[in-house]
């Protein structure tokens, strides 16, 4: 069928001449198809374009190398994970040309769901190029005049949000509150947890449930799979306790898995437990409470985790938190009503990894998620513990983040601005631990971290980095933020940045020596002494580092390093390198 | 009270050390099965001996002494037999020191669900496992059957301590179940961080104030003691107890070093 259609665009685009079609010409094809959208290209690029055929030409030429997308919901990095970059053809434009099979451009984007829903698609148009052009999303967005890529880019991935399918009905003792809502007492709450291959640690999660002072709970373990002793150990327990049900899955994953939980669980509020983890006693009670207190639709505890013989906070997701390393949506303090969740829609079944961040997001964005350090859920990390109902396929984090363009980066430059005063002091340790330690242990003898705040970002990631005891003592013990990144780009500059609260800050490179005298004079120069940083090509935190530059946050937002698509490792493209500086 | 009890084995010369044997011995007088898991490739003597004290299940040496409890344990929890009391020991320590019914008589006091001679600081407050008593409450209920039916081998010694050991403890106190050690119990706690095995070694010898002392601290000293100085002042003070353990230790060093070889551990772990 999408042969077919996209054969009809090809005649009607392009005329068939001696029964042989003309070569396409790239721009015009993008042109016609009326998925590039200029204002969000423009805002990624940061600059104007004369026309729509300018911008188009410049996507063409750069896009692959910017790695900037024609349009919200065309990924190319989704479409083409591991040879867009390298490919011949635009991925527009191969994706126009009907080259990609199956595959959709973007993870909200499924053209199946989204037609049947869409009556008013036109049926001529091949499916996203069809939406594309009668979004009602899009022809509001282009009617504004001054909307901002944030409002843009929401708008959209709200519009095209998948429907969250059949949700059972709520509780019937129990009526379902809508967000923001102040729950009734005593309501049920359905607690969903995954898990496959983890007998022992599964027994210490539901038993942690069994402990809460809070009641009215209902556990639905959904066994994704297992082929081990699990089965017979959650037999065990559901024998012990009528609360507790199984549901056998499919073993597809994490995220189906979670769906499955929530399809079969009948609480007005929904809970979420890993194996791994375990809840303190007045979890689920301190959770209700504050949500009850606050009057909003979900609610985050506390959740530590503990590696070796120390323990870390692994907070809530921020939009400072979103930049500044690994993933911690930690899902495992999170309580929600069932409208929240049903609003927040399914968990995303074709995410490798992430699905939980990917969902946390979206829960964010339905409403306030209120706050409560009273309850708390523990994670003991197991460095045995081999399987993973995550599927195996390596998506980190930032694919989760850039392909459902859910960081709000408008945010954050406004974070940026408003920010308390104080030094935020920021250095590279590359790879090297305990010279950092060395550091951080130095200039926390002379100042507190009220005073100063200490940003420490290592060229690493994956579970050794996250293993870290290093990063436990800098973290828990000096009062460092440690933040991960895989290259030396300018990403981490800007993350350093977004993860900072100081209204100055002090940027630092591999030398040592003079760190103390340094951050002295930061400390000890006013606001009036601050450089202002000029926009300039080629200005980003790399360079500055070089000779120790003090700036004010607010003209640090505004350098290259803060472009989101800098994060994903491409150069930085106002370089004079670079054919467009 | 019906005791069941299991008794983990190894030696790498399939022998069965004096103290071993004594300690087994020990075990027997309280127990009213003894099911003793070898994974040594014993010697027939050895065999013998062990089977005149109790039970003998030999199995490949795979998994270190929790699966040799699993196997131990499991038929004997889900055969209908209604235990009141289930222990778990090995042959890592020298001990005990006190007599166990004098400890076991004095544990019934504590009101603990579960305990063992010391309770660990290290990395949380979990019992070292060496040795663990299980009392009715935590015998009954499912869970304590649950856990060693999840005991599966894993690939190192620090893998099994983080999982089994600490998550054994960890499971037990998420299920309210009251965490005890005699030695606790008879020094009013230990504020020190820390595994009392080896900071408190020398309450041992304070009339087995600590009823064991673990033949890893002797041999290893990881506190710098003086290995020497350790085991003379225990031949001195406990000369029946300690015969033949000087021998033991020379005897199995080589070969203990090359297994521990083999097994990555934590930088600062030190014999939980």
């Amino acid at each position: 069928v999408r042969r077919l259609r996209l054969a009809r665009f090809r005649v009607r685009g392009f005329p068939v001449a001696d029964g042989r079609a003309h070569e396409p010409v790239p721009e015009r094809l993008v042109l016609r198809s009326r998925v590039f959208d200029r204002d969000w290209y423009e805002l990624q690029a940061g600059r104007t374009f004369p026309d729509d055929r300018a911008a188009i030409a410049h996507y063409l030429d750069h896009g692959r190398v910017t790695g900037f997308t024609p349009a919200a919901l065309f990924d190319p990095a989704y479409l083409d994970p591991s040879g867009w970059k390298s490919a011949d053809q635009d991925p527009l434009v191969t994706y126009l040309c009907g080259a990609t099979a199956d595959r959709d451009p973007h993870p909200l984007f499924n053209e199946v769901k989204q037609r049947a829903k869409t009556a008013s698609i036109r049926a001529d148009l091949p499916g996203l190029v069809g939406f594309f052009a009668v979004s009602p999303a899009k022809r509001a967005l282009l009617s504004l005049s001054g909307v901002s890529w944030t409002q843009a880019r929401s708008t959209l991935v709200r519009s095209m949000t998948l429907e969250p399918g059949t949700w059972p009905a709520p509780h019937p003792a129990h009526p379902l509150p809508p967000p923001g809502e102040a729950a009734p007492e005593g309501a049920l709450v359905s607690v969903v947890l995954p898990v496959r291959d983890r007998p022992l640690h599964v027994l210490t999660a539901i038993t942690s449930v069994r402990a809460q002072t809070y009641p009215a709970w209902e556990l639905v373990v959904v066994d994704d799979g297992s082929s081990d002793q699990t089965p017979a150990n959650l037999a065990l327990m559901a024998a012990d306790d009528e609360r507790i049900r199984v549901v056998r899955g499919a073993g597809r994953g994490v995220a189906a898995a979670r769906n499955l939980g929530i399809t079969a669980a009948s609480g007005a509020y929904i809970a979420f437990l890993d194996s791994d983890y375990l809840w303190e006693p007045t979890h689920l009670e301190g959770a209700l409470d504050e949500l009850r207190a606050a009057g909003t639709g979900a609610v985050q505890t506390g959740t530590r985790r503990r590696v070796g013989r120390d323990w870390a906070d692994t907070g809530p997701p921020s939009h400072s938190r979103m930049a500044s390393g690994p993933p911690r949506a930690d899902l495992n303090g999170l309580v929600v009503t069932r409208a929240v969740a049903t609003e927040a829609g399914s968990f995303d079944e074709g995410l490798a990894r992430g699905s939980d961040l990917d969902w946390y997001w979206r829960v964010l964005s339905v409403g306030a998620v209120a706050r409560t350090d009273s309850a708390m859920a523990l994670e003991h990390v197991d460095p045995s513990l081999t399987g993973s109902l995550s599927r195996t396929h390596p998506q980190w984090w930032l694919d989760v983040a850039f392909s459902h363009h859910l960081v709000d980066w408008d945010e954050l430059r406004a974070e940026s601005r408003d920010r308390p005063a104080g030094v935020t002091f920021v250095f590279a340790a590359r790879a090297d631990r305990a010279q950092a330690i060395d550091r951080v242990r130095a200039l926390r003898a002379k100042y507190p971290a009220e005073q100063v705040e200490v940003i420490v970002w290592f060229n690493e990631t994956g579970p050794r980095a996250v293993w870290s005891s290093a990063y436990t003592v800098l973290e828990a013990r000096l009062g460092a933020t440690v933040l991960l990144h895989p290259a030396a780009t300018t990403g981490p500059s800007a993350m350093s940045l977004a993860a900072g609260r100081g209204r100055r800050v002090l940027v630092l490179g591999d030398d040592p020596a003079d760190d103390l005298a340094r951050v002295g004079d930061a400390v000890a120069n006013g606001p009036e002494k601050v450089r202002s940083v000029p926009r300039v090509a080629g200005s980003h935190v790399g360079r500055l580092a070089a000779d120790c530059t003090v700036v004010s946050a607010a003209d640090f937002a505004e350098l290259d390093g803060y472009e989101p698509k800098a994060f994903a490792g491409v150069p930085d493209h106002r370089s004079p390198d670079h054919p467009d500086s | 009270v019906s005791s069941l009890a299991a008794f983990a084995h190894f030696d790498p010369d399939g022998l069965v050390a004096p103290h071993v044997e004594r300690h087994i011995r020990e075990l027997s007088t309280v127990a009213d099965r003894l099911v003793i898991v070898s994974t040594a490739p014993l010697t027939d003597r050895a065999r013998a001996t062990l089977a005149s004290y109790g039970e003998l299940i030999e199995r490949e040496n795979v998994g270190y002494d929790f699966c040799s409890w699993r196997a131990a344990l499991l038929p004997a929890l889900s055969d209908g037999t209604r235990w009141d009391r289930v222990l778990i020991s090995n042959d890592s320590c020298v001990g005990p020191l006190r007599p166990y019914r004098r400890i076991l008589t004095e544990m019934a006091t504590s009101g603990a669900d579960v305990w063992g001679v010391a309770l660990s600081r290290q990395f949380e407050p979990h019992i070292q496992s060496f040795f663990v008593c299980f009392e009715a409450p935590v015998v009954r209920s499912s869970l304590l059957y649950a856990f060693w039916n999840a005991v599966t081998p894993l690939a190192n010694r620090w893998f099994v301590v983080n999982r089994y050991e600490l998550g054994l403890s960890r499971l037990l106190r998420t299920a309210g179940f009251t965490l005890g050690a005699y030695y606790d119990m008879k020094t009013g706690g230990q504020p020190a961080d820390g595994n009392p095995m080896i900071i408190h070694w020398d309450k041992a010898l304070d009339g087995g104030l600590l009823p064991f002392v673990k033949v890893e601290v002797l041999r290893d000293d990881p506190a710098g003691f003086g290995a020497d100085l350790m085991l003379r002042r225990c031949e001195e003070r406990f000369p029946e107890q300690f015969e033949g353990v000087r021998d033991y230790i020379e005897r199995t060093r080589e070969a203990i070093a090359l297994a521990r070889a083999g097994s990555v551990v934590m930088d600062e772990e030190v014999a939980p």
